[in-house]
């Protein structure tokens, strides 16, 4: 413990230097590449959409679902509604990241918001049909956000992640 | 392989280390009021707690760093004196250790590595979720594990 402290400390030393060193760089290579930064943002909103989208979407499909399926399956209501709120919030966090990360100050309209009164899925047909369904839903957004992991910037990983292990853990709550 | 990691890595790296060592220390705890079908999953959680932890000494050992030394005992939030509390303490244990390693993937853009901390944190949440269950605590999902609150 102590001499990792020791080597961290001496390292640390490196590193300050280094990032003075950085600074005094970038202080001159900023002012030369901002323009060109600026045109490329200006350029890019409509190519590239959020790879996060397609996770907000799934989530807010599977809050509707278990919605949908509490209101028709009494019974397990409470159970279902746990389902529904934890995809709710799943949805908004990473929503929230949609929106930070695309809301420049050109662009207006663009960040993403609540769906709200978007048709209801259809009702399945039994309490069985609609447990399945909704664990198989949760799995497939389990592997869709792990796979997102490995190529997302640091904090977007981290965000990701905890998508991923929540769908993880709803699935072992329904004992599925 | 005497490779380098940055030390934000390394840091986070030695922190879910430290986890680990207290998820370890515990399962041996807990284990004096498991009784019937929870003496498995313990004994299940004990052996993969400490396979990651050798994995993590491992990574760091590699990357010329030391790994830091487990605490002799950890001072519990609450005290454990049944089954019930006992459950409720390993929950406790995992909900650090998802902390720990949603950190690690916030500091590494190690493709390998975040593998690996994704690993980590959706099984501490899975067996998080466990131990709230057989805990009675509702409800036992946890939203967005590793999320410092």
């Amino acid at each position: 413990m102590r001499s990792a402290e020791a080597s961290g400390f001496a390292g640390r030393r490196w590193t300050r230097r280094g990032l003075l060193r950085t600074a005094a760089v970038t202080a001159v290579a900023v002012p030369l590449a901002a323009p060109a930064i600026a045109a490329c943002t200006a350029q890019q909103p409509p190519s590239a959409p959020d790879p996060l989208t397609a996770l907000v979407t799934a989530a807010e499909s599977d809050a509707r679902a278990a919605q949908a399926a509490a209101a028709a399956f009494p019974d397990n209501a409470a159970t279902l509604n746990v389902v529904a709120s934890v995809r709710q919030q799943h949805a908004a966090a990473l929503r929230a990241e949609v929106n930070r990360a695309n809301t420049t100050p050109t662009t207006s309209g663009s960040p993403t918001t609540e769906t709200t009164g978007t048709s209801a899925p259809p009702a399945p047909a039994s309490e069985g049909a609609a447990m399945s369904q909704l664990t198989g839903n949760l799995r497939t957004a389990q592997q869709q956000a792990a796979g997102l992991v490995p190529t997302l910037p640091r904090y977007r990983a981290g965000l990701v992640g905890s998508v991923s292990a929540g769908c993880a853990s709803v699935l072992e709550a329904l004992g599925a | 392989m005497s490779g380098t990691m940055a030390t934000d890595t390394a840091s986070a790296l030695q922190q879910a280390l430290g986890t680990e060592y207290a998820a370890i220390w515990v399962c041996g705890l807990a284990s004096a009021f498991a009784g019937g079908g929870v003496t498995p999953e313990l004994a299940a959680a004990q052996t993969t707690h400490q396979a990651r932890r050798d994995a993590v000494q491992r990574l760091l050992t590699d990357a010329g760093q030391t790994p830091a030394l487990a605490q002799p005992a950890y001072v519990l939030p609450q005290p454990v004196n049944s089954q019930a509390s006992a459950l409720a303490m390993l929950a406790v244990a995992e909900a650090d250790a998802t902390v720990a390693w949603r950190a690690v993937l916030e500091r590494t853009d190690d493709a390998g590595l975040r593998q690996t901390a994704l690993t980590a944190l959706t099984d501490s949440a899975v067996r998080e979720t466990r131990w709230r269950r057989l805990a009675g605590i509702s409800p036992a999902s946890v939203p967005m594990p590793g999320q410092p609150s």
